[in-house]
Parts: structure tokens; sequence; C-alpha cells
């Protein structure tokens, strides 16, 4: 197994941790939010604004997935 | 989340809150019962109470990591009682005891190249015959994970997730942060070594006899879920 797929191992364990211990949980992104992450995804904020996203989309599940979406499709 | 008032106490403890350090103090009569219950011989009750002793130090005051003072207390998130928590942290303290060398060839006769196969594939027998189960490893492995993964900035954080978790581009993170597609990779290098120092360490501080590499982190998270917090 190479490092990254060692790193997908870890960190794919932890997300079936959560969902075990905590349910997958509705998680709704308030509609400013989302907004602000697809502008993060286009690169189009400053850096004090992009900052102030990365720490609510490192706390969000539906954050990380929808920048994760919005990336992909880019 | 179900323990909440159990995490509550612990964040109370760390703080010095008198009440709350004895609440934390309170678990460890009965932590030292189950461990008790496991043992077979004088040695291993005698190990049971020294590691009963160790653990007020190492839960609430702490040892020095990167010139600060980590707690061992920091590290319970609240996903099991408290009271399950610091058994399942004892009990694999006493397990690791168990299968180091030393133990094994004091109390089954057993000849040092054995040991040496027995430690390389992590399958020892504690005392009372019962099999070596790697799900309390793996319950400490999450703790220690999870608070690797908190000591990242945001950013380090989501360009980890992004690219291993969701399979994004290093490309694609690279135009968003309007920067070259090497700086992602060398800043996802260091993320990634950070984890791995800190993750070890961590499981360290948890299990002081634990022999654990980082390969065996990544096989047991290849393979494991978690139940021993069930067992309690």
């Amino acid at each position: 197994m190479d490092e990254e797929d060692q790193f997908r191992a870890m960190l794919g364990f932890l997300e079936r941790f959560e969902e075990e211990v905590s349910g997958r949980s509705a998680e709704s992104l308030d509609p400013d939010m989302a907004a602000k992450i697809r502008e993060l995804a286009a690169g189009t904020l400053d850096d004090k604004q992009r900052e102030q996203v990365l720490e609510e989309v490192a706390r969000s599940r539906a954050g990380l997935e929808l920048l994760a979406t919005c990336l992909q499709r880019s | 989340m179900a323990n909440q008032d159990d995490l509550r106490i612990a964040q109370a403890a760390l703080s010095g809150d008198p009440a709350a350090v004895n609440s934390v103090l309170a678990e460890l009569p009965y932590t030292l019962s189950v461990l008790l219950s496991k043992c077979t011989d004088s040695d291993s009750e005698e190990r049971a109470r020294e590691i009963i002793e160790d653990l007020p130090g190492d839960l609430m005051a702490g040892v020095e990591r990167d010139g600060k003072t980590v707690k061992l207390l920091e590290m319970y998130q609240g996903r099991a009682s408290l009271r399950s928590w610091i058994t399942v942290v004892a009990l694999s303290r006493l397990k690791s005891w168990w299968r180091a060398p030393g133990y094994r060839k004091r109390e089954r006769g057993i000849e040092p190249h054995q040991d040496q196969l027995m430690s390389s594939d992590n399958r020892g027998n504690s005392p009372d015959g019962e099999a070596y189960d790697d799900t309390d490893v793996v319950a400490l492995l999450t703790d220690a994970l999870t608070d690797s993964l908190r000591s990242l900035v945001p950013r380090e954080s989501v360009c980890l997730r992004l690219v291993y978790l969701h399979n994004v581009e290093q490309q694609r993170l690279a135009r968003m942060f309007g920067c070259h597609a090497a700086t992602i990779s060398r800043d996802l290098d260091q993320t990634k070594a950070s984890i791995k120092r800190r993750l070890l360490w961590n499981l360290k501080l948890l299990d002081p006899f634990l022999e654990i590499t980082w390969d065996d982190c990544v096989r047991l998270c290849a393979s494991q879920s978690i139940s021993i917090f069930d067992s309690f």
C-alpha cells in the first residue's frame, strides 16, 4: 500500500467510525455558507475570506462535501 | 453527544476543578477491579495496581511534548463514557505489558526467538488464555488519530481530506488557492509527516507499553470497526 492509500485508509476509517458513533446527521448547510464555499472553489475569495470559509468547512462534513463537488466540477 | 456530561467533567478536571478531579479519580477503583479480574498471577496484579497509580498523573498532570504539557485526558472525546475510556486505556497498558517479551519469558517459558515472532505479528495471549484482540488498540487509535487531525490548521485539514477522501486533484486545489501544484504537494507532505509523528506520539502517551508502528496503524484502520467501548 503506498502512502496515498495509507492515508485514504486512515481517513476512511475515521469517517466510518464517526458515522458509526453519531449516525450520518442530516446536517444542513446555511445558504450563505454554501454560496461562500462555491466562491472558495472558484478561487474568488481574498485571503481573509478564504481562511474564514476554510475554518467552517473544516468543521462541517456537508461543507467539505460541497467543496469537493464544486472542485471536481470546476 | 451521549457522554456530554462526562466530557464536561473531563474538561473541568483538566482546568483543575477539584470536584471534577475527584470525579475522574472516582472511576479508578472500578478500572482497577476490571484489570484485577483479568489477572491470573501476582505479577500482573502488581502491574495492574502500578498502572492505576500512574493514571492520575498521566491523565491530569501531563507530560512534556514540544515544549508544552500534554495531558492524556485531553484525548478523551466523549465517544464512550469516561469510565469505559479510562478502563480501555488501562487495560490496553496491561495487555501491552503482557505481550512484552519480559513478561512472557518469565511467566510462560517462551524462548526468545518465539518472542520475536509473536511480537512481529502482534498475536500474543494474555495470561487467562484470551486471544489478543486488536479492537482495544483500535479504540485508542481512533482517539490518537482524531487528536492528530485536530492539531492541523483548517487549510491543512481540508486539503488532506479533499485529496484523500474525496479524490480531488491537487491541481484543482492549486487553482483554488492561487498557487502552484508543487506548493500543494509539499504542504500535503508536511501535513502527512506531522500526522504520522503526532499519531505515534499520542499512542505512546495513551499506552507507553504499546509497540505499534505506522504500518500497524494503517493495517488496523484498513480492517477494523470499533466495538471495544461496548465491553464496559
